[in-house]
């Protein structure tokens, strides 16, 4: 799943679906500048269909979107990928919402608007994590 | 007798129900004041999270700025309830006003932004990003140059769309039959104004207010001509014409170059009169004839006035086919040796462009400097000959500090005299050759900064055009987005590019790392330490300023810096608030930074990151463009910047002045900084004007000083068993008891009689009268409200006023500090100088000051709370210090004195850097021979 790179490192590969332009725009190169690699997608079917193609280490997803919303996305990845980490992000937060993505095997629930060190810092630590799983 | 029992009856149930009644109307009155603070305060938090979005701080969407606008709006419809709730509705106007602002923010999450039209003919200075809509991006780029140091920008203004629009629909009558003649006599101020409150933007015009808007806007124009051209007959004006789409997107903004309609020189005929010729292209560098213009001609006769530049340009407008959405940029030509253009990003595509260009990625791209000369040359021998084929090309790396690596010099005739009136053989000072390139080293670099710095804040390439004039120095003349043809390559470079940062982060050193996020952006400079002798001109442009705090007296210097970096200082400040307006990079609250950043060393500043590097990292530098960060043409930027302009600014400071009244409130500011002072003064007189509601009475202090203060608890501001006449040590509200610390030391009371001229009297008595005129009612009655975290204090000593509003609660981001200080009784001069001494006071405690004649109003935001406790400290010392000084302040010397007295008294203890509130332990200590305080009551409260 994860890139190698200069032999021995291996690149986390993230997949974010925003259908608002500007988050995807935004968190590309950031994620970038830390070193990983990214895919975005503004609507949920062409990232479904890149999701069914190959699979991703994390995958930031927003909550309400047109078509298939995040829950569908959430549990679409978890069937085919049950390893992907899933990070939900959302303008319309709510209890409910953050407890149903948590049942349906989110990593992570943040709501927007979010700094961007907050969420690099959720990615670092699922690098952690698989880094310490590795060895 | 039986008749004077039923009547004893009667005047007991009287007496009992009047109290109870009236102390639940008095509870209710509090409870709404305390209701309209707390909404204030959470208002003010809400804005200033908007502030920090615009900053690059959160990755948000649209449905943030919705919700972000839609809680803010109910709070602020809160306060103006509870402010009609308090008053007993005497403040009803303040509903539409919330409605009309309201509207105007529910327009602009639509996309709808008619509303931030004002005047038609705008200064640069006027234009912000927000406006891009309205008077196309090419007059924001330069309006952003403007506002930044590095090479001067020609002098211009802008015709907005609605101004061009205006114009073509009601045609101008002939010159002789203007019924408004004295219109063209108007001074620019006078004619902007009037046309401002014609064109209001909450009442739509009628047919015959349109008409009368057009003349005004004709004799607007006309003022601004004037001012540009400045009465000299060497100026012609450049008109850069662009369609400007009502609504921008990301998509559109590549257009932008394309949106380009016409540009027209408008230049005196050498016979006379005025000719306006074509330019199309704008410039072009790489032909003989690069500034000879082309296309129709149009030509005014008579005098080339500056009506009749105005007429002219009207006239070519209407040569144009016809376009709803036209803006005019006017700047300011003059005699120019060399002209030119500096494209910020040229993909090298040849390998001739490549080579000796190290590294891989970062080899293709490169900043390019063309130039040409304009005129024919001079010859040593005195003959002159066209200046043909003699386009010079230029490329230099990017990045700071901009070395050049390739340059292509346009072959020259023997003798040719360049624009610093040199030859090609000439020596120069350094003792080298000069050379036949027409631009010299410092100007290419110069041009390379100002073109990396409008990159940066645009974020994307960017075009500027410029010349060289007669004197020697660089002028922009136009600035627009360059989109550079997109190749299948550019993905390829992307990832190249990203390979490339992580091998250079992976190896860089990291001096400092931490803080917080003020503006995002990525800089390499040198380091340069901001010293409290050092004047904003000294400061080298282009350096990355380094400092212990963030006082609002560094503003000046963020206009020259690439980038500031501060120790201390507060997200919400003014300095904050100034960098995020002007896109530098910014960090507040980074650790030992001074210490740890050597002056004169070289690094990196990665804002959005908190992270210093050591030297200069070309690929996070290019690779910082690519987009984390929130630029201009994002349209959530445009959005949110657009809603802070109706949100955030507070127009109304002077609660005295004609103005301060629900229609001229244009913000939610406005609206509640007006409720707020309101609720105060109903407070304040609330016996006056509801004697039922006399049950619960203010008490009169115990000072041991000459001054009468009342003080009203709102809610445990009094120890409970506070007598009557509480005493200083009485007071529980925090910000209240630090107020009076100050007030009451003995240092600040100079009772000794003022000596008064009968000049002074005289010259106060209309001024001291309109001030004192509304609220002759509490003359001599100084008046507290307080609570446990708040203090509002009116304090008439004397003949001046001032006012402390403070709010020091657990929650630091809501602390604040509002200090108002009018009046006097000397005459205007040195009531003015008394002024300034306060505003030298308040600077060096780092307030944002407003100063207005006599009138001086601070405020200080979300410090911690032993600066806040330190300033109100400082501001009660100075409250006593400061009364009657007017009078003995006969000029500069006499101030500087006062200021300096009450530095060694007061201000010097004041220490932003101290880890508590010990200002008095500090003051009493350094007064103390023995070194120890001298006063238990200092000891008790440090």
């Amino acid at each position: 799943m994860t890139t190698e790179t200069n032999g021995t490192s291996k690149r986390l590969r993230i997949l974010i679906l925003d259908d608002e332009p500007i988050v995807c725009k935004r968190l590309k190169p950031a994620f970038q500048k830390q070193g990983y690699e990214v895919e975005t997608f503004t609507d949920s079917s062409s990232a479904m269909d890149r999701l069914k193609e190959t699979s991703f280490d994390i995958v930031i997803t927003d909550l309400k979107m047109e078509g298939a919303d995040g829950m569908q996305v959430l549990s679409t990845v978890k069937a085919l990928a049950p390893e992907t980490r899933v990070i939900i992000i959302t303008g319309f937060a709510t209890l409910e919402t953050a407890k149903e993505s948590y049942r349906k095997g989110a990593l992570d629930f943040v709501a927007k608007p979010f700094k961007l060190g907050d969420i690099l810092d959720c990615v670092r630590k699922i690098e952690q994590e698989q880094r310490g799983g590795a060895q | 007798m039986w008749w004077q029992r039923i009547l004893e009856r009667r005047r007991r149930k009287r007496d009992t129900a009047g109290p109870d009644i009236a102390f639940w109307r008095l509870q209710s009155m509090f409870n709404n004041f305390r209701r309209i603070l707390e909404l204030n305060n959470a208002i003010l938090e809400g804005v200033a999270d908007m502030d920090r979005a615009l900053g690059g701080e959160y990755i948000f969407d649209r449905a943030y700025l919705e919700q972000s606008v839609r809680r803010i709006a109910s709070n602020v419809h809160h306060v103006v309830y509870s402010l009609n709730a308090l008053t007993g509705n005497r403040h009803v106007p303040l509903y539409d006003r919330y409605q009309d602002i309201r509207t105007i923010l529910d327009d602009i999450l639509a996309g709808d932004v008619r509303a931030l039209a004002g005047a038609p003919v705008l200064p640069l200075h006027a234009v912000g990003w927000e406006l891009e809509p309205l008077v196309g991006i090419a007059a924001v780029c330069m309006a952003e140059l403007h506002n930044h140091a590095g090479l001067p920008v020609a002098r211009g203004c802008v015709l907005t769309t609605e101004g061009a629009g205006l114009l073509l629909k009601h045609a101008a009558p002939p010159r002789n039959d203007r019924p408004a003649a004295q219109m063209n006599t108007l001074r620019r101020g006078q004619a902007a104004a009037v046309l401002q409150s014609v064109h209001s933007v909450f009442t739509p015009p009628s047919t015959n207010e349109l008409q009368e808007r057009a003349a005004l806007l004709r004799a607007q124009l006309t003022a601004e001509i004037a001012a540009l051209l400045d009465g000299s007959p060497g100026f012609g004006l450049r008109a850069d014409i662009a369609s400007v789409e009502a609504l921008v997107d990301d998509a559109s903004w590549p257009d932008a170059a394309g949106a380009c309609r016409a540009v027209i020189q408008l230049s005196p005929a050498p016979g006379g009169g005025i000719d306006a010729a074509h330019i199309l292209p704008p410039v072009r560098t790489s032909q003989a004839d690069a500034a000879a213009p082309t296309g129709p001609r149009l030509h005014r006769p008579g005098q080339a006035t500056a009506e009749a530049y105005a007429d002219l340009l009207e006239e070519v407008l209407r040569t144009l086919p016809g376009d709803p959405h036209m803006a005019v940029l006017l700047t300011r030509t003059r005699p120019a040796a060399v002209k030119g253009t500096v494209t910020s990003r040229y993909f090298c595509s040849s390998p001739q462009d490549a080579r000796n260009m190290p590294g891989r990625a970062l080899c293709q791209d490169a900043l390019v400097i063309e130039a040409v000369h304009t005129d024919v040359a001079d010859h040593a021998d005195g003959s002159r000959s066209p200046a043909s084929g003699s386009a010079d090309r230029y490329m230099l790396q990017r990045t700071y500090p901009f070395a050049p690596m390739q340059s292509e010099i346009a072959p020259r005739q023997p003798g040719v005299r360049f624009a610093d009136g040199r030859l090609a053989t000439s020596v120069t000072e350094e003792g080298r050759g000069r050379g036949s390139a027409l631009l010299r080293q410092q100007d290419m670099r110069a041009l390379a900064e100002t073109t990396m710095a409008m990159e940066r804040m645009l974020g994307m390439p960017i075009m500027l055009e410029w010349e060289l004039g007669e004197d020697g120095r660089c002028r922009i003349l136009h600035a627009a987005p360059y989109l550079p043809p997109s190749t299948d390559a550019d993905t390829d470079l992307q990832e190249q590019l990203a390979d490339e940062l992580a091998d250079e982060l992976a190896g860089a050193t990291i001096l400092v790392r931490g803080g917080h996020m003020v503006q995002s952006g990525v800089v390499a400079g040198k380091v340069v330490h901001l010293e409290e002798s050092m004047r904003a001109e000294d400061f080298p442009v282009g350096a990355i300023a380094v400092t212990k705090v963030a006082s609002p007296r560094l503003t000046p210097f963020l206009q020259r810096a690439s980038a500031i970096i501060c120790e201390n200082g507060t997200i919400a400040g003014h300095l904050a608030t100034v960098a995020r307006e002007l896109r530098l990079p910014a960090v507040f609250g980074m650790p030992d930074a001074t210490m740890r950043l050597a002056e004169g060393s070289e690094v990196t500043l990665d804002a959005g990151e908190l992270t210093l590097y050591a030297g200069v990292l070309p690929a996070l530098l290019q690779f910082s463009t690519a987009g984390a960060d929130l630029y201009p043409t994002a349209p959530e930027y445009h959005t949110l910047r657009r809603l802070l302009r109706f949100i955030s600014p507070l127009h109304l400071v002077n609660p005295e002045a004609p103005e301060f009244a629900p229609e001229g409130c244009r913000t939610f500011h406005d609206l509640i900084h007006y409720c707020h002072e309101k609720s105060v003064d109903e407070l304040a007189h609330f016996q006056e004007r509801r004697p039922g509601l006399g049950a619960i009475r203010t008490r009169r202090m115990q000072l041991g000083r000459p001054m009468d203060l009342r003080v009203l608890d709102i809610a445990n501001g009094l120890a409970e068993n506070a007598s009557a006449h509480p005493v200083a040590d009485d007071v529980l509200s925090r910000p209240f008891a630090a107020f009076l610390d100050g007030l009451l030391r003995e240092e600040a009371w100079d009772t000794a009689p003022v000596a008064l001229g009968i000049r002074d009297v005289i010259s106060s008595m209309p001024h001291s009268m309109s001030m004192l005129g509304p609220s002759a009612n509490t003359l001599g009655e100084n008046l507290a409200i307080i609570s446990r975290d708040y203090v509002n204090i009116s304090l008439r000593l004397g003949y001046h006023f001032s006012v402390v509003d403070a709010y020091l609660g657990p929650d630091l981001h809501r602390n604040h500090v509002y200090f108002r200080f009018a009046g006097g009784l000397a005459d205007p001069d040195r009531r003015n100088r008394r002024a300034r001494f306060i505003r030298s006071v308040l600077e060096d405690m780092g307030f944002k000051v407003v100063l207005k004649g006599d009138l001086v109003v601070g405020s200080l935001k979300q410090e911690d709370t032993h600066i806040m406790r330190s300033a109100l400290f400082v501001l009660g010392a100075l409250t006593a210090y400061a009364r009657q000084r007017d009078t003995g302040l006969h000029s500069e010397t006499d101030m500087h004195a006062l200021y300096e007295a009450f530095h060694t008294l007061f201000l010097r203890h004041y220490d932003r850097l101290a880890p508590e509130y010990d200002i008095m332990t500090r003051l009493d200590r350094d007064a103390s021979p023995s070194g120890q305080p001298r006063n238990e009551r200092t000891e008790a409260r440090a």
